[in-house]
């Protein structure tokens, strides 16, 4: 498998702005890829071009006792935007045990892929929207299938957070009331299609406002370093006990995406949870 | 992930998981599997992880070093009833009582005990290599029914979300972890869970007791 997407835009500007509270500009015409309006029904879809994470840091929503109240991590690259359902579609295409009529009942719940027409059939307005109904096990394995893997809550959560304007989103109150309305929006809404909400300042649309995404460690979002309590500790996330322990109270859409992780298993399909891809950055082919 | 496994009857046409279908399949093969396999056909005469059902765990297609270092696949464990938990060794609380605890089964279970296995996976592999495993075996008195498991940490994340046994690394190089184990028939199909440290484990034996009669 060849892959094109490794020459992925350098956002080491962001990087060295991060002093100077400048911000880090608006770069994202660089990381688009073909507008999805020229993308004909029988043309393959391509890979999501990746964009380049700084070394972000992380603040956990929740430490424990023993754990780092911040934590710097190492820079990765991200999908610059959600998989559609053409490029799942080419997925299941190549891979045909995740086909709907195929896959294992231990890997996919039964509404995988219940929005499709058939098993290799997806609706021509459906092309560009993200795909949803996947469980985690599939979402792995097409991220596997590009040579790339899911992003970590941790990762996921520190690009969630970088701003439209600067790496800190968290100084911009209209981009936190804009995350919170999404989430207080009822759920049922029609999708809409990728790159429809305005990019973080390295360039990664859709973070907030378009789909929930799974991770790779969506599962231990309720352990923290004690196990003697049971394994979890469910007194401490929610609501405002969780609040008071939080590194920022005033992130409670990180606590609501917690809560919502918390409560996925992995074969479970929902139908407005997808994915992205993730990369580690010292990949050359 | 790799996908080119051949595909049987039963995976092919019964992916969606529709109870009537599997039944009327199952009914269909009954004659192929015999009398004593009336709902599965892991017994047919192909074997291997085509003919597991949809819904095992051993679907999963990871490859393990036991104890001894050799390669085990998981879908060469279908064929008895398992208790199945994640550990690791360098764990100075919960897993030695997890550990105790189906030690403490295992001697319920008297002579039974060897139609079932205890598969213990590490979520440590960068510590946990077989000889480690090994050692702690030793050291811990474990019997013959009890299978220590290493592989890399892709697969015990991906085991770990199937048996729904989450785990976290944490900075100091331990990990948090659910105390549970789960039992799963000879088709690694799940039958009960037992989520505490120290529980009471007549579930587990009753679930035990019962898939051995399969």
């Amino acid at each position: 498998m060849t892959h094109s997407a490794w020459n992925s835009t350098s956002t080491l500007v962001c990087a060295m702005l991060i002093g100077g509270a400048i911000g880090c500009g608006r770069r994202h015409a660089t990381v688009q890829s073909k507008p999805p309006a020229t993308a004909s029904p029988s043309e393959p879809s391509v890979s999501t071009p990746l964009v380049s994470v700084p070394a972000l840091t992380y603040r956990p929503p929740s430490p424990g006792p023993n754990d780092q109240k911040t934590v710097t991590l190492a820079p990765f690259q991200l999908e610059a935007h959600a998989v559609t359902n053409a490029q799942y579609l080419d997925f299941v295409g190549a891979e045909p045990a995740w086909q709907r009529q195929r896959v294992r009942a231990v890997f996919a719940d039964a509404g995988y892929l219940q929005h499709w027409p058939g098993d290799l059939e997806i609706a021509t307005s459906d092309r560009d929207l993200p795909v949803v109904n996947v469980s985690w096990f599939s979402a792995r394995a097409y991220a596997a299938w590009r040579g790339r893997r899911l992003p970590t809550q941790a990762e996921w959560e520190a690009v969630a957070a970088v701003g439209l304007l600067a790496l800190d989103g968290s100084t911009e109150l209209g981009t936190m009331k804009r995350i919170l309305d999404w989430y207080s929006r009822p759920g049922g809404a029609p999708l809409q299609a990728v790159r429809s909400t305005p990019p973080n300042c390295l360039g990664v649309y859709d973070l907030h406002g378009l789909v929930w995404e799974w991770v790779e460690d969506f599962n231990s979002a309720l352990l923290t370093d004690d196990s003697r309590g049971g394994g979890s500790k469910d007194n401490s996330l929610f609501c405002g006990s969780g609040a008071l322990g939080a590194a920022n109270p005033s992130d409670y859409a990180t606590f609501m995406r917690q809560a919502f992780r918390s409560g996925l298993r992995a074969r479970y399909t929902v139908r407005n949870l997808g994915f992205r891809c993730a990369a580690d950055l010292v990949r050359t082919h | 992930m790799p996908t080119n496994a051949p595909t049987s009857l039963l995976r092919g046409a019964a992916g969606r998981g529709t109870a009537t279908l599997i039944a009327a399949l199952a009914l269909a093969l009954g004659s192929a599997c015999g009398p004593s396999v009336p709902s599965c056909c892991a017994e047919s005469p192909e074997g291997g992880a085509s003919a597991l059902p949809t819904e095992s765990i051993w679907n999963l297609e990871s490859t393990w070093q036991d104890q001894r270092g050799a390669a085990i696949t998981l879908a060469s464990l279908a064929g008895r009833p398992a208790i199945v938990t994640l550990i690791f060794t360098h764990c100075t609380y919960a897993c030695p009582r997890i550990v105790a605890d189906l030690q403490e089964l295992s001697r319920q279970l008297g002579a039974t005990r060897e139609r079932v296995r205890f598969v213990l996976c590490s979520m440590d592999p960068a510590r946990d290599t077989p000889a480690r495993l090994a050692q702690f075996a030793t050291e811990r008195g474990l019997g013959p029914e009890f299978l220590l498991l290493t592989s890399p940490e892709t697969n015990v994340r991906e085991l770990s979300a199937a048996l729904d046994l989450p785990y976290k690394a944490l900075d100091n190089g331990d990990f948090a972890h659910s105390n549970g184990y789960v039992v799963v028939d000879a088709h690694g199909r799940l039958l009960t869970r037992i989520r505490t440290l120290g529980a009471d484990s007549e579930p587990a034996q009753r679930a035990i007791s019962e898939a051995l009669k399969q």
